[in-house]
């Protein structure tokens, strides 16, 4: 029956992004709409004494500037809210680059001038910006989610560690990162009497409807978010972040709509960041490679207000079988905004993992894929499914093929080619997704043409292809009689576009929207005497291309079309099924070439495979994988947001020195699937995979490195000068 | 801010004497940076894509050729067009940004620009090339190695345009190369450029990116005149390239900053001169008859 799912369809979005058709969040003309413009702290701590904004006001078009002093007092709400302060409630400043004002005008550029002329004055103290400025301040945080504890312990790491045959102990770093994705952070409010529709670039409308909601009292009902297409989000957009709250608080203050879109600039303090981070690793292990002990110690940047950290341990703990597992991670407070998620941030931890996994090999003598082999997980401890993956091993198998693994010189910095090393190396991907109730509502109307609504969006992922892909498959529709709407709090709630959610917790609600209206539309006409399918068993009826088929006796048939038109009504179903968390697996092979002398690298060549149960469009996976896989080469050579150790400032917020990989940086990704349904996931067998490419990505670099030159580097990214 | 739109030379000129605040805008690849950036807020835009008379190269008639290349030809061009007259300014206009970027920016915006991470002046100072600048006042030709005076600052009076770079026709090996903190789209950690003129038995040297202007490295290139055995085929020794490689790491001033730092600058330049000299030298044995 399946026509659609597991084809690499082309994006139903597609023309409408490359024509200009797409209304993005601030793609908006609302008539009577003020432009915002944030004026940000310049110290990073401290307080602020005065502001004066007569200048600021004397400038043509601006219509005020608001302060702390206007604002009412709001409620800081939860969980996604990821701060414990809204900024300009008070005085105080817990970081550079944090609203103290803001500047409403009749045009941007007025806003934007008026911004540069508020006159603030500050109490400044002293801040810390860097983990290594305050060694002496590691504490064990509580976990502030449930299932993301901050320590976990099995067995008895310690004495493990002491009795091993081999033991490995090694300290991994990695600096402060941002998302910058291409769309900055907008939003748009506007208030109609007590209810408030935002125009918002958001991975989760629901989430925002819910904190907005919180935080102004206001009943969900009464306020709506619309978020139709992303630019990008890479958890920048999950959470709901301070500037989104002030703009709906300062368009009721106005009493007109206000429009506000961040700076690049502005984007590297308002919106998170993967925090800076070590991680200190001890393996102990058999003369085997069988893993006994593994203990790892994170530390990473929280600040003096919250001590949320966001990059978990996770694969320290579910990846390989190991009895005796001991993970902490501990925050340091410093002077710096709050981070939070940035795609896949189980990296940040794994990247020590992997490169300690290889280390071990050579330490032992055995080939890193043997090693990993040798301490699969048979089973999960917890829930008995998705942390093992019975995959794994054929990911490595395909991977390691497709890259010619086997012919791998073993010895380190003896391949050589004119003036470069070549080196090869691998690691595990793995990430973790999650599953967060959904219901999508589905019409079919009197056109026999399907629209699902949902709110969940498409953050640049092919949400709306593969959800049409769904529904059509099992309506038995041709792609373009199903349109997919998303991106409105005005539809069903459902998942966030994050922790690689959308597909487990969407995909299943779904089908079975669709199968119930599928059901619906043969009954109608299985009981209709004008139909030429009345009384034929509704089991007995196929759909497929917009008609209804008797099977065994293809000349009865019917369509969509006119069962609907002679219902007269159109049929309406809504559905609900909760999925559950899991993982998603694969392995990735590397080759660099080094300049040793230099100390330049390239990746030249990269081979994967992935096991994320059933794949339901290989074209839109196969863009995850090329997107991981450059995000990991951003993450392991170039990626890096550098502090300024005495102001506590960014100072590279923009993308001329805050290098993400371009097209000459990455080659082109041979990628494979193993693509076997999991029985275990109801979202037709597929499990989160947005996360999963990438992760293994810096540690195989790392090592491909440590292969090709001899020299083992453990921290990002892997710069010129460190490799001379 | 105004925007002026000349559509000859001379009403260029005229306009940058009335208004010497004007800001020349040529592919704009630096100055819309600036603007974006709040770096500057001119008075007015001098914009010059319109004047004909800069976007155009021609070759002079003598025997020892000399291109004269308008100050507002695309890289690009100079990629597709010069690449065998001009082979180290190619070179270096290959590793400019990006394509788009290499449509837009110019040799004239480049030297506007003087920044010392400048791409093309390394070439520009080894291959001998003059600027020519004019105003209402007249027109000179500038030697390269007196344009730069400065961090981003160059000789050009107040009224004055770059109309053109003069530029000899290669006569012998020329090589450029740049280290960057990525593949494409990057600013020079670091760069070098190096001419070699069998004909009078010399050679120039210059690096971009290591000190406060371009500049050539005056005791290497006197090095490599004393030492480089024009006669006598086969490889260079070892020590020579490698004292050669000393010698410009000697001549650079470098900084540390988000690029790179000052000791990896040095060293990378050494690296730079040791190959580039090695690459040219193979060329040159190549080209030369004695080597048959
Ligand atoms: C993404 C990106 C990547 C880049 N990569 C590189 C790189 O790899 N290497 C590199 O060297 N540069 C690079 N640049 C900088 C820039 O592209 C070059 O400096 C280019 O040569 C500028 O030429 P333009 O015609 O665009 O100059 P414009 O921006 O138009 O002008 C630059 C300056 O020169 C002045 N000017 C222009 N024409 C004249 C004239 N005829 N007379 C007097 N003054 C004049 C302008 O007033 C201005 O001060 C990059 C820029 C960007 C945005």
């Amino acid at each position: 029956m399946t026509r659609l799912v597991g084809r690499g369809v082309p994006r139903v979005d597609g023309r409408a992004k490359v024509t200009g058709a797409a209304r993005y969040a601030a793609d908006n003309e609302i008539a009577g709409v003020l432009h915002g413009f944030l004026v940000m702290s310049t110290i990073a701590r401290g307080e602020v004494r005065e502001i004066d904004p007569s200048a600021a006001l004397a400038h043509p078009g601006v219509v005020a500037v608001y302060t702390h002093a206007d604002m009412r007092t709001l409620t800081v709400p939860g969980f996604p809210y990821n701060r414990t302060f809204i900024p300009m409630q008070d005085t105080r400043v817990h970081y550079s680059g944090q609203p103290v004002a803001y500047v409403v005008a009749e045009t941007l550029e007025q806003a934007q001038e008026a911004a540069n002329l508020v006159r603030v004055r500050y109490r400044a103290e002293p801040p810390v910006a860097r983990l290594a400025d305050a060694p002496d301040e590691p504490f064990l945080p509580e976990g502030f989610r449930a299932d993301q504890p901050t320590e976990t312990v099995r067995g008895d790491a310690a004495t493990a560690l002491e009795q091993a045959e081999v033991r490995l102990e090694r300290t991994y770093g990695s600096p402060m990162q941002h998302h910058n994705p291409i769309e900055p952070h907008t939003t748009t409010a506007v208030w109609d009497g007590e209810t408030v529709t935002l125009h918002e670039s958001t991975q989760g409308v629901v989430f925002t409807r819910n904190v907005v909601s919180a935080v102004f009292g206001l009943p969900p009902a009464d306020v709506r978010v619309v978020s139709q297409y992303l630019g990008g989000g890479f958890g920048a957009k999950g959470p709901v972040y301070p500037h989104t709250l002030l703009t709906v608080e300062v368009a009721r203050l106005a009493r007109r709509p206000v429009k506000l879109v961040l700076s690049r600039a502005q984007m590297y303090t308002s919106n998170g960041h993967r925090s800076e981070f070590r991680n200190h690793v001890r393996l102990g292990a058999t003369r085997r490679g069988t893993l006994t002990a593994v203990i790892g110690t994170s530390t990473a940047q929280v600040t003096r207000t919250d001590e949320r950290t966001f990059n978990t341990n996770d694969s320290a703990v579910n990846l390989y079988a190991c009895p005796n597992i001991h993970v902490r991670q501990l925050g340091v407070r410093l002077d710096l905004p709050t981070s939070g998620y940035m795609r896949s941030p189980e990296t940040t931890a794994h990247f020590g993992l992997e490169t300690a996994m290889d280390e071990l090999s050579y330490e032992i003598g055995i080939d890193p894929v043997q090693l990993r082999m040798r301490n699969l997980r048979p089973t999960d401890p917890q829930n008995g499914r998705h942390t093992a993956s019975r995959h794994l091993p054929a990911c490595y198998r395909m991977a390691a093929n497709a890259f010619g693994w086997k012919w791998r010189n073993p010895l380190p910095g003896t391949t050589r080619d004119g003036d470069e090393y070549i080196g090869w190396g691998m690691a595990t991907e793995t990430h973790s997704h999650n599953a967060i109730r959904s219901t999508v509502a589905l019409t079919i109307g009197l056109d026999g043409r399907a629209t699902l609504r949902t709110a969940t969006q498409d953050i640049g992922t092919g949400t709306y292809t593969v959800l049409t892909q769904v529904a059509a498959d099992e309506l038995g529709m041709p792609l373009g009689q199903v349109t997919t709407l998303l991106g409105d709090t005005a539809f069903p709630d459902a998942s966030l576009s994050a922790g690689s959610s959308t597909v487990p917790s969407v995909v299943g609600p779904v089908a079975d929207a669709a199968q119930g209206a599928r059901d619906r539309v043969i009954a109608l006409a299985t009981t209709d005497p004008r139909s030429p399918l009345h009384g034929v068993p509704a089991e007995d009826v196929d759909t497929e291309g917009g008609r209804l088929f008797a099977r065994g006796d293809r000349h009865r048939s019917d369509s969509y079309r006119d069962v609907l038109t002679r219902h007269g009504r159109p049929v309406e179903t809504r559905s609900h099924v909760e999925n559950t968390r899991g993982h998603s697996f694969g392995a990735v092979f590397v080759e660099v070439r080094v300049q040793p002398r230099l100390g330049t690298v390239r990746v030249s060549r990269v081979a994967a495979a992935y096991d994320l149960g059933r794949v339901l469009n290989h074209r839109t996976a196969r863009g995850q994988v090329i997107g991981g896989v450059t995000w990991g080469i951003g993450f392991a050579l170039m990626e890096h947001t550098a502090v300024d150790p005495n102001t506590a400032r960014v100072v590279n917020p923009n993308l001329s020195t805050y290098l993400v990989p371009v097209s000459a940086d990455t080659p082109s990704v041979d990628v494979a699937f193993v693509d076997q349904p999991d029985s275990g996931s109801n979202a037709l067998g597929a499990r989160g995979f947005g996360e999963t490419p990438g992760t293994g990505v810096p540690a195989a670099i790392g090592n491909a490195i440590y292969h090709a030159t001899g020299r083992r580097i453990r921290d990002v990214p892997f710069t010129q000068d460190k490799l001379l | 801010m105004d925007f002026l739109r000349p559509t000859t030379l001379d009403e260029a000129l005229a306009a940058k004497a009335e208004r010497p605040g004007a800001v020349p805008i040529a592919g704009g690849t630096d100055v819309m940076v600036e603007l974006n950036f709040d770096h500057r807020r001119p008075e007015a835009l001098l914009d010059l894509t319109g004047v004909g008379e800069l976007a155009e190269w021609s070759r002079s008639s003598g025997s020892d050729g000399e291109i004269r290349l308008g100050a507002g030809v695309p890289y690009t061009r100079v990629i597709t067009e010069l690449g065998g007259r001009l082979p180290g300014l190619a070179m270096a206009s290959r590793t400019v940004g990006s394509p788009q970027i290499r449509n837009r920016g110019t040799v004239g915006g480049n030297l506007g620009s003087a920044s010392p991470a400048g791409d093309t002046h390394p070439v520009l100072l080894v291959t001998g090339a003059r600027v020519e600048v004019a105003s209402v006042r007249g027109t000179r030709l500038i030697p390269a190695t007196e344009f730069y005076t400065g961090v981003k600052r160059n000789a050009l009076a107040p009224d004055e345009l770059v109309t053109a770079v003069h530029l000899p026709e290669a006569t012998g090996p020329q090589q450029f190369a740049k280290v960057g903190t990525r593949n494409a789209m990057v600013i020079a950690v670091c760069s070098f450029a190096l001419a070699l003129d069998p004909d009078r038995a010399a050679a120039r040297a210059a690096i971009g990116s290591a000190a406060p202007t371009p500049r050539r490295a005056v005791a290497a290139e006197r090095f490599l005149a004393e030492e480089l055995p024009w006669g006598t085929p086969g490889p260079l020794r070892d020590s020579l390239k490698r004292r050669f490689g000393e010698l410009v790491a000697e001549a650079t001033e470098p900084i540390d900053d988000v690029r790179g730092t000052a000791a990896y600058r040095r060293h990378a330049l050494a690296v730079l001169a040791r190959r580039t000299l090695t690459w040219a030298w193979n060329d040159q044995q190549e080209r030369s008859p004695s080597c048959a």
